[in-house]
């Protein structure tokens, strides 16, 4: 009775612990709470979306376009240098006939934008293909238009500019629109340049914020299960 | 070992987790293969009603799913969330039930992947709760 006694409390922990069995357990945890922690920094870089950089947003490109006057709109709630300002933007053409979505200016008067929207609309154009040099920015999610000003937008979706254009009949377009550097066609515009920037505002992406959490809390889990069959074998141990 | 009150709670809670995670994880599939096969998530309170698909394009750039409504929440992320939350809530159950009978680390690991394998859940549940509860009676029959 007295040796059982002296063999269990000699049955440590650590002693079970550090048999070949266990030490190969203890390792197989570790490599998976590091590939559980691995995974949780993975997810947390996913979490929030990069900044782009310059040279991604400045790509240009250069389209032949033919402005069509009949449809110039205004875009609101845009921002810039972190002023809130106001786009002016206008259907036109490719040589293909494609409709092409123009971004041309902004400023941060509406009244200004108003009325270079009105002067465009009136000027005399030269109906020709004229190169416009821009980058791509992609279609936005489509908006409600308050019904007193139908002009004035609050987003630029493809989708529903088309159905501005061309209430009656669809219309082959690109998917994204063109954020004009310098415009000048046959007619100098006076507003500003819009700088392209692709994401206005860093957005979090909770799935992966939220599967993060759950990483970091498997690999400590992964580490303390080990603990539980090492002190599992301990007591049977103890109690044979 | 007189610990039958807690393992019918231990039990109690396995069913019910197991229960709850597996339809989840069928919801989860169902709402996943929308999104691979037609660029589509289900869409809560949007510009096109209380539910509704939103279809999205991937932006080449960075991978990341664009063209959302403004308004409203992704019912498909939202579940992804949820499930995993509620997995969390299964490997505990898994947890205690395994402590309880000291099963060995196969079984905890078997169960483990029934929160994640679409229909393993409900397998899992049937054969280890039988198991479980030959075990508890046979501790009440001594």
């Amino acid at each position: 009775m007295a040796s059982l006694q002296n063999k269990a409390t000699r049955l440590s922990f650590w002693r079970v612990a550090v048999r070949p069995k266990y030490v190969a357990g203890l390792l197989l945890a570790l490599l998976a709470a590091s590939a559980f922690a691995w995974l949780g920094q993975w997810q947390l870089e996913r979490s929030f979306t990069k900044d782009q950089t310059v040279e991604e947003i400045q790509q240009t490109v250069t389209v032949e376009t033919m402005l069509d006057q009949k449809n110039i709109y205004i875009v609101e709630g845009r921002v810039q240098d972190q002023k809130q300002v106001f786009w002016l933007i206008a259907n036109s053409k490719d040589k293909s006939g494609k409709s092409l979505t123009l971004a041309l200016g902004q400023s941060d008067s509406l009244l200004k934008v108003e009325a270079v929207r009105f002067e465009l609309q009136n000027a005399a154009i030269a109906q020709a293909f004229m190169p416009t040099i821009g980058s791509w920015l992609p279609t936005e999610a489509p908006e409600k238009v308050d019904a007193d000003k139908p002009y004035l937008l609050k987003s630029v979706s493809i989708a529903q500019l088309l159905n501005l254009y061309s209430p009656d009949k669809p219309l082959a377009s690109y998917n994204d629109f063109l954020v004009v550097k310098g415009f000048a066609a046959n007619y100098s515009l006076k507003l500003a340049d819009i700088s392209a920037v692709l994401h206005p505002a860093p957005a979090i992406n909770w799935l992966s914020a939220f599967y993060a959490a759950e990483w970091v809390l498997f690999a400590g889990f992964a580490v303390f299960l080990w603990g539980r069959t090492v002190k599992d074998a301990l007591d049977a141990e103890r109690l044979n | 070992m007189s610990t039958t009150p807690e393992l019918a709670k231990s039990l109690q809670i396995y069913k019910v987790t197991s229960y709850v995670t597996g339809l989840f994880l069928l919801l989860i599939s169902v709402l996943y293969a929308l999104r691979l096969t037609i660029s589509s998530d289900l869409w809560i309170a949007g510009p096109e009603g209380l539910v509704a698909l939103a279809q999205f394009s991937v932006d080449p750039g960075t991978g990341e799913r664009v063209g959302f409504p403004t308004q409203g929440f992704s019912f498909t992320t939202i579940s992804l969330i949820v499930h995993g939350w509620l997995y969390v809530a299964y490997l505990y159950a898994d947890f205690r039930l395994w402590t309880q009978l000291r099963w060995g680390i196969g079984k905890f690991l078997i169960i483990a992947a029934g929160g994640v394998v679409p229909f393993l859940s409900f397998f899992t549940e049937r054969y280890f709760a039988k198991v479980a509860e030959g075990w508890n009676q046979k501790s009440e029959a001594k």
